[in-house]
């Protein structure tokens, strides 16, 4: 069977599957920026353009690309712009190969403002700190099929987002992680910016045969041990050295 | 001992033996349907099993127990089931998708929020299966095993089986007896395609990676 | 009659169609071969089902035989035909309308009549097995006359006066249609399956909560002369036998069952 864009679930309209989280009150705060975020309220600048303009964006940097030096975010994030768009059935999802649909977005609408999209050919850099307003988040199956529309849109190659998956899963994980452990430690009392440093330095410890618990995530059978493990740490476990910045 | 709608035989009544039973009414048959059938009081002259094959029963068996337990842990209260889960080592965003609702709806019952009854159902169902899969069968890291591709090189995992109602496929792969070949051709009869390709995961200068693989 | 409506999460767990005709020899193999061929376009796996039976007729000791019935399923191993000494029987758990069953029906008694013909249909079923399964039942089971037609839940209602707890029940009707046709209607609230998963056919599984059993078997049986076992016959007088089925599903289900669980994906 020839390779095409996937639709999310077949022929079944079940948008939900596309989002871990939307709306201000489901997003966590404290969750690392991350691939298939989307943001309002973001100063973007065109190219030849006087002044600035405020848009929603939805940042397509490949999540491996946006943190260089392995937890501080990069200096400029790729976004694409988000705007209102018609809802794409699933049978559609083959082509409008220009953006990545994401139908009921704002299920808090009853018309057709629920539903957008994030246009490929609209595209920006951004700054992380003004990256302020996150108003979703993509799930992991989300994410594969943005990856695999913004690379079809790039490159011309169908890649099957199961292939996706090997290589989001584990950072996906990782920011999974970040979020549990922050929730456990400012339950304890930790604030966001000591939970964060505190749990960056956990995943970078170096561990036997110079193992990290980060790269142990890259082993779809060794996360499950580092989740438990972590979910014990986080309420006690300390970096060995205080935060100096702000870490995103 | 059930009959072919899963009716729990009541009571034979009090001085029933003198009292006319009511009478057995025809039905449409049903040879694929799992029938254990015992007509109360009376000794039937033909029983019929359907399948001999004891594994099959086995099934049968399992899936009722699974329903036993579930009715057990429904009555506790959600946080506690799902830390139950969480301390099997299973991340939240699976715990979302094996009781089939969003992560922020699991985050809401953790913090004391109110659950439907359905949803407290499926959570029950959850740790059943979880309970019954560690006692039942030689499985290690449950979480693990969930998570891990049945096939190597195929990315289907018991947790896909279970989300997509398979449940039975989940235990049937958790007693060992079966091929997992045999479960990926009942789960997807075209996996072989659906799952074939050109690429391949390496370990670049800056992180994992893809690639077409060698021909 | 408005038409009718097919629901994107339908309740039907079980659909199946029998037709039933005399004893007949058990199929050879190369009749079994014969019949694999004819219907490898729609049902390509064979998966020959073995039924035992004990005959116990004391004082005698029970007698155990067996039989094995060629039986072919489609690879997703979720319908399947089986040909067995008495019937025709096509089973589906993926339910996908009247039409396509019938169709399937066609195919299997036209292969049957090809390979090994059968003299004369003794009786003709169609039933539906539906599990409804619904968001809440706080109040217990006297809640399902929110979900059901009133009419399914007996002299419930009267037990709050009377200061009773209703636990389970369980109902049965039988509907004459004259000229042979009756159409048996069992019911009543219910933990777990109605059809257990793990069997040769799959199904989706929920979760083994409470549900409301609705079983309707609408079946024919000759009153005077048994007829030919035709297809033609066979697949009108499988038309008839639906016709009332749909009204009366209409009939049992409330509009709430309609709106927040049938018609939701």
């Amino acid at each position: 069977m020839p390779l095409n864009l996937e639709p999310p679930d077949g022929n079944r309209a079940d948008w939900g599957l596309l989002y871990r989280a939307r709306g201000t009150e489901e997003v966590v705060d404290h969750r690392p920026v991350f691939t298939g975020d989307i943001f309002t309220n973001v100063e973007v600048l065109a190219p030849r353009a006087e002044k600035p303009k405020s848009k929603t964006v939805m940042v397509i940097q490949h999540p491996c690309a946006m943190r260089p030096q392995g937890t501080g975010l990069a200096s400029s994030i790729l976004v694409a712009e988000v705007r209102q768009h018609p809802e794409v059935q699933p049978g559609q999802w083959s082509g409008y190969g220009k953006l990545m649909p994401l139908p009921e977005l704002y299920p808090q609408f009853t018309t057709g403002k629920r539903h957008a999209a994030a246009l490929f050919d609209h595209t920006y850099h951004v700054h992380p700190d003004d990256l302020a307003v996150r108003v979703a988040c993509l799930s992991p199956r989300g994410l594969n099929l943005l990856l695999q529309r913004w690379v079809f849109h790039s490159a011309r190659v169908v890649v099957p987002t199961h292939d996706f998956d090997e290589v989001t899963a584990p950072v996906y994980e990782e920011a999974d992680l970040i979020e549990d452990w922050c929730d456990i430690a400012m339950e304890a009392g930790r604030t966001v910016e000591e939970a964060l440093h505190d749990v960056n330095a956990w995943l970078q410890e170096g561990l036997e045969a110079g193992a990290t618990r980060q790269k142990m995530l890259e082993q779809d059978q060794l996360r499950s041990n580092v989740r438990r493990e972590l979910r014990t740490a986080a309420e006690t476990w300390r970096a060995p050295e205080a935060p100096v910045e702000d870490i995103a | 001992m059930t009959d072919t709608s899963g009716l729990t035989t009541v009571d034979q009544g009090t001085a029933s033996a003198g009292i006319t039973p009511a009478p057995t009414l025809p039905e449409t048959g049903l040879p694929s349907v799992s029938q254990l059938r015992e007509h109360a009081g009376v000794l039937d002259t033909q029983a019929s099993l359907l399948r001999a094959d004891t594994s099959e029963l086995h099934g049968d068996l399992v899936m009722r127990e699974w329903g036993v337990k579930t009715t057990e842990l429904v009555r506790l209260d959600v946080p506690q089931l799902l830390a139950e889960l969480a301390d099997l080592g299973f991340a939240w965003r699976s715990i979302a998708q094996l009781i089939g609702v969003s992560v922020p709806a699991v985050q809401k019952w953790r913090r004391g929020g109110s659950v439907s009854g359905e949803s407290r159902t499926n959570t029950a169902a959850v740790v059943a299966a979880c309970r019954l899969i560690e006692e039942s069968y030689v499985v290690f890291g449950l979480a693990r095993w969930f998570e891990c591709p049945i096939l190597p090189g195929v990315p289907v995992t018991p947790l896909d089986l279970y989300i997509s109602k398979k449940i039975n496929l989940v235990f049937l792969l958790a007693s060992g007896k079966t091929d997992p070949v045999q479960v990926l051709d009942v789960f997807d009869p075209d996996w072989r395609d659906t799952y074939r390709s050109e690429f391949e995961v390496f370990q670049a200068d800056d992180g994992v990676a893809l690639r077409r693989r060698e021909q | 009659m408005p038409d009718r409506e097919f629901y994107p999460n339908a309740p039907a767990v079980l659909v199946a169609v029998e037709a039933r005709h005399p004893e007949s020899p058990d199929l050879d193999a190369s009749q079994q071969s014969e019949l694999k061929r004819l219907l490898a376009d729609v049902l390509p796996l064979p998966q020959p089902v073995t039924s035992q039976s004990i005959t116990h007729l004391p004082p005698a000791d029970p007698v155990v035989s067996e039989r094995t019935a060629p039986r072919f399923a489609t690879r997703d191993q979720a319908t399947a035909v089986t040909f067995n000494s008495q019937a025709v029987v096509v089973e589906t758990t993926s339910h996908k309308g009247f039409e396509e069953l019938c169709e399937l029906l066609r195919v299997a008694v036209r292969a049957r009549q090809q390979v090994a013909p059968v003299e004369g249909l003794m009786r003709l079923g169609l039933r539906y097995i539906d599990e409804v399964r619904v968001p809440d039942l706080a109040g217990g089971p006297q809640d399902w006359d929110e979900w059901v037609d009133s009419s399914l839940l007996g002299p419930i209602p009267l037990a709050a006066s009377l200061g009773l707890v209703p636990e389970q029940w369980q109902g049965l009707t039988v509907f004459d249609r004259g000229e042979g046709r009756k159409l048996i209607l069992r019911f009543g609230p219910r933990e777990g399956f109605a059809v257990a998963p793990g069997g040769p056919l799959q199904r989706a599984v929920p979760s083994p909560g409470p549900f409301f059993l609705l079983d309707i078997d609408s079946f024919w049986t000759p009153t005077g002369e048994v007829p030919e076992f035709a297809e033609d016959a066979i697949m009108r007088a499988c038309e008839e036998l639906h016709e009332p089925v749909w009204g009366l599903f209409e009939a049992l289900i409330t509009d709430r069952l309609r709106k927040e669980v049938l018609r939701n994906d």
